[in-house]
């Protein structure tokens, strides 16, 4: 047999090298170059309101309106614009009422809703697919469904202004039953069994087997649940209607018609300030935040 | 006739800083069924996929037919793949499937566009074409009833016929097949084993076929390339490759159960001794005192225990188990010497049985020189004869 | 057979016995699968279904917050509704941040994954860029929207004057405030769907590439038409049922920067059931709106279930 190789040997290196370069390397080039534009501007537009706000925040009044676009930074007007936010509401009571109430909400969510998935993944017990059918059904429901009566019985029994009426409504989230549950029952039967036989009770099975291979599921759920309480208006707005227990967004609220909007440089502050603790957990829960996402996907 | 060749000239391919292929070289002749032997991580598929297109090699250079293939595209290689997962397009029929090759290549751009396509003078022609050969082809794989289906509802040797039927339509130079039949149970492997080499037979194309299964390799090839961490460690038949291994890997790799690899002593003279029992076996030229002594179980032969057999250059062992495998039995030896514990692996037929089956049992192991191949400490064969008769035929 | 009969004759001795231990053994179980699940029933009960009845039965009242007396009106309430012109007003409005930010949204994100798929180096610095908006406070986001588009003020204002343009009123004209909410809607839920749309890209067996690689499929307008796009069909499906669902409850933005306004043009249903009942305390119009609402939201949700079923292609 002719190899074919031997006789052009020569231009073969040629040949490769002009493979690697051109005429698919170039276009690849191109439409790197292209894809990379395309990113980039998509990439501004959608960074331009975090990053129009952090300038305004680090301006003096006048300048904010004389050279908008500056990027001359004062950093003690900055720092004046910061503790002036502090100052002219109560910006730390609505930052820890936050806390406490995302905090609140998600302690009771996963107590409840842990011991409800466990029970309709691996225990068999009569009204199981009724109760799950209610789960998919509250799947669909949004808060303001239930929010007139819920709001009565509040009213009713004078518990408007307090953390229980912010919290109240999320105690089940049907989202975490869901979730769990489908994370529960792909955990393997035998090894329940196997527990049951050692005289393991249901209680320390959901404790010490099922749930630390749960973990990213309980992860991603908890991020999911502090960024939508976190960030809620609607519920807030309704049963607060004092100072004391404004939540972040209702408090930005406040304080914007408070301020009557004239003060830019410390509007831009509150904003920074309440949403910074969310972004910063974003940045060092990337995963979990990305992966609370896809798991919605499974719904 | 159409030149179907495939030459490999010193590819080289590292992912990051690991070299996965090594300075290959192959040369595959028209027609030919060469099969890429491997354990996993050899390169093997690497390397298929540099000849397909879907890699480039770092340096080094494909050729198929003839012509330098590596500035083209992997579809203008005029090469057919069928891939271990199959890969079928599983939002399209069968029959689309197997389209689809045909519709890339005979239609525009604009024949082909999505829904406005049809209306492009000649398009509905061409696909009337297509969907002959299409039938014609689905009618060779006995899959002409499956063309409406999608590939979810299709059993596994199903789909693969189909992944056959989309590489065959486009009459390819060349077939390359990547680990086909590992997805399929055990049963149909064996039939989809024979029908593949049919096939090849029928059509008379160039099949480079790879697999980690040497029974695959031995069963289906003309020719087999072992390969070993990203080297061709030997090229040859399947009787080459099986009776006169070059590299004590290729010895382990090929055949079940495996080799027995035992260690041999040389002395100044030449002469091979085992266990320190002397063989009738003489190095050429070598200066190795320690070598290693490959033997395929069935080489070895064995019987009862008597104590006259050592002196007649019998070894020693306990039998540890026997499996019946019904046409033939596999006895495993432990044997103890100065150097430490092995274990030996001796296969023979049922009338050679003779009273062996006591666990525990001692029995004798005699050794056919003829049939042993000596390595040295790193593996490379060495040449070497047998010498007068062997112990084998002194025995009985 | 023979098995059969052999526990037949063994039942027959200790049958009653086996059929006893069989129902405490059951009972057990349901009696801990009653404990587990209790709370949760109990709260789905009290949070969910219950105030979904008492809104039912509130629709059909006159009740006003405060007020001692109250009767059965019947369908009143609805009749009112359906001639109300600010209630179709409010669906109109709804139904156009819908039509804009369902279609930016999901094909932005599907166009910002293919190219955020290909990159090797910088896919994590691109997922979490579009994913900060998600995250982002949408109150305190939504303010700093107000200031860069303000009619007066804003820096986007200004630079259109600069480049001898005239102003844009984003939010005081009433043709453009309910697109100016919409492309903040669209804005904030890129992220999230660019984030669905990777992993169903991720999802796709890289073989299929090669495949059509080999059958000449490699790139451009084929590869995205025969293969990417019906491919990516279910999360396609499933990405836009629930922007969807979240479009339809657009609340916050309006409560923000145009309670409802310029002329009730950004009036949207959840806006308007949010004043009704918690600002004029008309509870039983507002039930009747809340029951609007959740008949969108179920059919959306109804779709969103048929489709479940058919998301895989295997």
């Amino acid at each position: 047999m002719a190899t074919p190789f031997r006789s052009s040997n020569a231009d073969s290196d040629v040949l490769l090298n002009k493979a690697k370069t051109t005429p698919a390397g170039g276009a690849r080039l191109f439409k790197r170059i292209g894809a990379h534009t395309a990113l980039l501007i998509m990439a501004a537009i959608v960074l331009l309101p975090f990053i129009w706000m952090l300038m305004t925040s680090l301006k003096d009044p006048t300048e904010i309106f004389d050279t908008p676009f500056s990027l001359r930074f004062d950093w003690e007007k900055g720092v004046e614009n910061y503790i002036g936010a502090f100052n002219a509401v109560p910006m730390i009571t609505f930052m820890i009422n936050g806390t406490v109430v995302v905090l609140g909400i998600l302690m009771v969510q996963l107590v409840t809703s842990i011991g409800a998935a466990y029970a309709l993944a691996k225990i068999e017990f009569r009204g199981k697919s009724i109760l799950f059918a209610f789960v998919v059904f509250a799947l669909c429901i949004p808060v303001q469904v239930p929010a007139l009566p819920l709001y009565l019985g509040l009213a009713n029994l004078g518990l408007l202004n307090t953390y229980f009426a912010l919290m109240f409504p999320w105690f089940l989230s049907a989202f975490a039953i869901f979730l769990f549950r489908q994370f529960f029952k792909s955990f393997p039967d035998e090894i329940i069994s196997a527990a049951r036989l050692d005289g393991f009770t249901e209680f320390e099975i959901v404790t010490r087997l099922v749930l630390p291979s749960a973990k990213p599921a309980i992860a991603a759920f908890s991020i999911f649940s502090i960024t939508a309480h976190w960030n809620d208006l609607y519920w807030p707005l309704i049963v607060i209607n004092t100072v004391d227990y404004m939540t972040p967004p209702l408090g930005m609220m406040y304080f914007r018609d408070a301020e009557a909007g004239t003060n830019y440089g410390m509007l831009m502050a509150a904003a920074a300030i309440i949403t910074t603790p969310l972004l910063l957990m974003f940045l060092f829960a990337q995963r979990q935040f990305i992966q609370g996402i896809t798991m919605t996907g499974f719904k | 006739m159409i030149d179907s060749t495939i030459s490999l000239s010193k590819i080289v391919k590292k992912f990051d800083a690991t070299p996965v292929l090594r300075n290959v070289d192959l040369n595959i002749e028209s027609g030919e069924f060469l099969t890429l032997v491997g354990p996993s991580g050899c390169g093997k598929s690497t390397l298929l996929r540099i000849i397909a297109g879907l890699e480039m090699q770092d340096t080094g250079s494909v050729f198929i037919g003839g012509r330098s293939v590596d500035h083209l595209r992997p579809k203008q290689r005029d090469v057919a793949m069928v891939f271990q997962s199959y890969a079928l397009y599983p939002h399209m029929t069968v029959a689309e499937n197997i389209t689809m090759p045909l519709l890339m290549q005979r239609m525009s751009f604009a024949q082909r566009f999505p829904v406005m396509g049809r209306w492009v003078p000649g398009s509905q022609h061409i696909q009337k074409n297509i969907r002959k050969e299409v039938e014609t082809v689905a009618e060779h794989l006995h899959i002409e009833k499956l063309l409406e289906r999608k590939p979810g509802q299709l059993s596994g040797g199903q789909r693969q016929r189909v992944a056959l039927g989309r590489a065959m339509v486009r009459r390819p130079l060349a077939f390359l097949m990547d680990e086909p039949l590992s997805n399929l149970d055990a049963r149909l492997r064996v039939k989809m084993r024979t029908e593949l080499a049919e096939l090849h037979q029928r059509l008379g194309t160039t099949f480079i076929y790879v697999t980690h299964d040497q029974v695959e390799a031995m069963t289906m090839s003309k020719r087999i390339a072992v390969m070993m961490d990203g080297e061709i460690v030997q090229l040859g038949t399947p009787d080459e490759v099986y009776n006169d291994p070059q590299d004590i890997r290729v010895a382990q790799f090929i055949g079940s159960p495996p080799i027995n690899i035992l260690p041999g002593e040389v002395n100044s003279a030449g002469n091979l001794s085992l266990f320190g029992v002397e063989c009738r076996y003489r190095i050429n030229g070598s200066n190795q005192k320690n070598v290693k002594i490959g033997v395929r179980p069935e080489d070895l032969q064995i019987s009862e225990f008597k104590v006259g057999l050592i002196e007649r250059g019998g070894l020693r062992g306990w039998l540890r188990r026997l499996e019946n495998l019904g046409n033939e039995y596999i006895a495993h030896i432990d044997m103890d010497c100065d150097d430490g514990h092995w274990q030996i692996a001796v296969r023979f037929p049922p009338e050679e049985l003779n009273g062996i089956g006591q666990p525990g049992a001692a029995v004798n192991i005699f050794l056919n020189e003829a049939k042993i191949f000596v390595f040295s400490e790193t593996g490379d064969r060495l040449s070497g004869e047998a010498m007068l008769q062997s112990a084998v035929e002194k025995a009985s | 057979m023979n098995e059969v009969s052999d526990t037949a004759r063994f039942s027959t001795m200790e049958e009653p016995n086996i059929v006893e231990i069989r129902r405490i053994i059951q009972k057990r179980a349901s009696i801990t699968g009653y404990a587990f699940a209790f709370p949760a029933t109990l709260l789905l009960a009290v949070i969910i279904l219950l105030p979904i009845a008492i809104v039912i039965f509130l629709s059909a009242t006159d009740y006003t917050l405060g007020a001692l007396n109250w009767s059965f009106v019947g369908l009143t309430n609805y009749e009112k509704l359906l001639s109300d012109a600010v209630f179709w007003r409010s669906i109109k409005n709804t139904f156009l941040y819908v039509v804009i930010v369902v279609p930016g949204s999901v094909g932005l994100a599907f166009l910002l994954a293919l190219l955020v798929h290909e990159r090797v180096h910088t896919k994590r610095l691109y997922e979490i860029i579009f994913f900060l908006p998600v995250t982002g406070t949408l109150v305190a986001m939504a303010i700093v929207w107000q200031f860069l588009l303000h009619s007066r003020v804003g820096p986007v204002n200004l630079l259109l004057l600069e480049n001898g343009f005239e102003r844009i009123g984003f939010f005081t004209d009433p043709n453009l405030a309910m697109i100016s909410l919409a492309m903040i809607g669209i804005w904030q839920l890129i992220g999230f769907n660019l984030i669905l749309f990777l992993a169903g890209l991720a999802a796709i067996p890289k073989d299929i590439y090669d495949a059509a690689a080999l059958d000449g499929v490699d790139g451009g307008i084929d590869k995205l038409a025969r293969i990417t796009w019906p491919l990516l069909g279910p999360t396609t499906m499933f990405v836009t049922i629930t922007t969807s669902i979240t479009a339809f409850q657009v609340f916050d933005t309006v409560a923000v920067l145009t309670k409802g306004g310029p002329r009730g043009s950004t009036d949207v249903l959840l806006y308007q059931a949010y004043l009704e009942g918690f600002q004029y305390f008309e509870i039983g119009y507002a039930a009747c709106l809340t029951l609007v609402f959740l008949t969108f939201i179920l059919l959306l949700s109804l779709v969103q279930v048929r489709f479940f079923d058919k998301r895989v292609h295997y």
